[in-house]
């Protein structure tokens, strides 16, 4: 168990020095999230009362697209450089690997959006800095690193990986949307009754499909 | 010549299956289209329901067979379950259209919408492309291994994750206030009911017939691909001459 | 006798979809079986120095093409 973590904490040591050293996936996806936060200020619109549902969506919108690339991005400079393949021949447990690597997905975009948010705060003129919309924040980002980590494995070793990634990811991905959506809205909005199935949804999506990526990443990654 | 032996009996059984489900449909058109009365709210349209639900059910299905197929082959790593995983996958993606299609066609007189973000509807249109995509990784994926690998996660994942979104849309609409418009007609008469239950065993019957046709394909591609490299690899070690 | 046309689409739509579907199977298999023709034709090979057919699909490992 100790063994593990310290294995894990090797992997994402690793993709963290690799983006201090390269600096090729922070920035992009940083300035990405708000722009597209920028963007949607312009697109919806943002007096009255639709302000936080219109909010709530701009943001996860924002975080999905950066987080698309930051996850297509990490997987396929790994691949190019063939250091995916030293990694698999480490002598570690495949579901190790995977953690590792999932773990330095949800660092990066965990990252992005703690640094978007304040932004977003001022552009918006909402009241963010809630514990329980960090929890949801979090909830949320956990079941797209999840199935984003799995499934930006399987895309870049396959042919236009940039258009494939999203196409698999979004219908898999709704019911995050809709429930970190739903979420957000409720908590900045102050309705708090409805929040926990809301949260409950999240934590049962983020468990099962994090089950199910550890379970079959040892087979996609078989050669 | 290929398809002797274990294939003759396929095609015998797929004979007798054809045939079963063509009169079996014969006679469940017959049912929907002139025994069953005329709906009194719904009037004609609602005969569409008599090919719409068993289509439903069939692209539920083949996405259930997907599903265990592609547990199967992860596990056994054996091809024929990918061929059958791909085989069911491209039947549902066909009454999964469909459905989508005939929906439409049923919604636009009924509830006046071609479209609604109804759970049932946003679920079906989600499965679609979650079909879609099995396809895509598959074209994609460049050999045959991580085809059928990577399509199996895809058709795993999928499984698990429609009935979630089924449940979030649910939620959504429900937590969300909209006009909710009905779908069930709770109390149908028993005509109806037969003509449904006779439609549903057709399609049934169908499916197996398509399965056997399309599986049959799909092993016939994958032996000639394994025929290909035989040849291939016997014109290497030079044993041209007789 | 309302909404007959709707219902008379639906069926339309469905039939064609469907007949078009099977057309499709049925020339897939037209197209496996010339390539089979083509195959054993074109062999440079005396009979007994081919490949065999093997049925595939139930060997366990090695995919690779």
């Amino acid at each position: 168990m100790r063994d593990g973590l310290d294995k894990i904490s090797i992997i994402v040591w690793k993709d963290l020095l690799t983006e201090i050293r390269t600096k090729e996936l922070f920035g992009g996806m940083f300035i990405f999230a708000v722009l597209t936060i920028i963007t949607f200020n312009f697109a919806f619109d943002m007096t009255g009362t639709a302000k936080a549902a219109s909010g709530a969506g701009a943001m996860w919108v924002a975080f999905n697209f950066a987080g698309f690339l930051g996850l297509g991005r990490s997987i396929s400079l790994e691949r190019d450089k063939g250091s995916f393949d030293g990694l698999l021949l480490c002598p570690v447990d495949r579901g190790t690997i995977f953690l590792g690597k999932f773990i330095g997905n949800l660092l990066f975009i965990t990252l992005v959006e703690l640094i978007s948010v304040p932004i977003f705060a001022a552009l918006f003129d909402l009241d963010v800095f809630q514990p329980l919309l960090l929890l949801a924040l979090f909830l949320g980002t956990l079941g797209f690193a999840a199935v984003g980590t799995l499934l930006a494995v399987m895309a870049a070793s396959t042919r236009s990986r940039e258009v494939l990634l999203p196409v698999l990811m979004f219908p898999i991905l709704l019911p995050v949307v809709i429930a970190s959506v739903r979420a957000t809205t409720l908590i900045l909005t102050r309705q708090t009754n409805d929040l926990s199935a809301w949260l409950n949804l999240l934590g049962a999506y983020d468990v099962l499909f994090l089950a199910i990526s550890y379970a079959v990443f040892d087979r996609v990654v078989e050669e | 010549m290929i398809v002797k032996g274990k294939s003759s009996w396929a095609s015998g059984v797929g004979l007798v299956l054809g045939l079963l489900s063509a009169i079996t449909m014969a006679i469940g058109m017959y049912l929907g289209l002139v025994y069953a009365p005329e709906d009194a709210i719904q009037g004609n349209a609602q005969r569409i329901f008599y090919i719409h639900v068993p289509m439903a059910w069939v692209a539920f299905l083949a996405f259930g067979v997907v599903f265990l197929a592609a547990i199967m082959y992860l596990w056994k790593r054996a091809l024929i379950w990918d061929q059958i995983a791909r085989s069911s996958a491209e039947i549902g993606l066909v009454f999964t259209t469909l459905v989508l299609v005939t929906g439409s066609f049923w919604g636009r007189p009924i509830w006046g919408t071609w479209w609604t973000w109804d759970a049932r509807l946003t679920t079906t249109l989600l499965l679609w492309f979650i079909f879609l995509g099995y396809f895509m990784i598959r074209a994609y994926a460049g050999d045959r291994g991580r085809a059928a690998t990577y399509s199996a996660v895809i058709g795993i994942i999928g499984f698990f994750d429609v009935p979630i979104i089924y449940l979030s849309v649910d939620w959504w609409r429900t937590l969300h206030p909209q006009a909710v418009i009905s779908v069930t007609s709770a109390n149908m008469p028993g005509q109806m009911v037969v003509a449904l239950m006779v439609c549903l065993l057709a399609f049934t019957l169908f499916y197996l017939y398509l399965m056997i046709q399309k599986l049959g394909i799909e092993r016939m591609k994958d032996q000639l691909i394994d025929y290909q490299y035989a040849l291939s690899e016997r014109e290497a070690e030079g044993v041209t001459t007789a | 006798m309302s909404n007959l046309s709707y219902l008379f689409v639906a069926f339309l739509i469905t039939w064609i979809v469907i007949g078009a579907y099977l057309w499709m199977l049925n020339r897939q298999v037209q197209n496996l079986k010339d390539e089979v023709d083509t195959l054993t034709e074109e062999s440079v090979f005396e009979p007994e120095h081919r490949p065999r057919l093997k049925p595939s699909g139930y060997e366990t490992k090695s995919l690779r093409d």
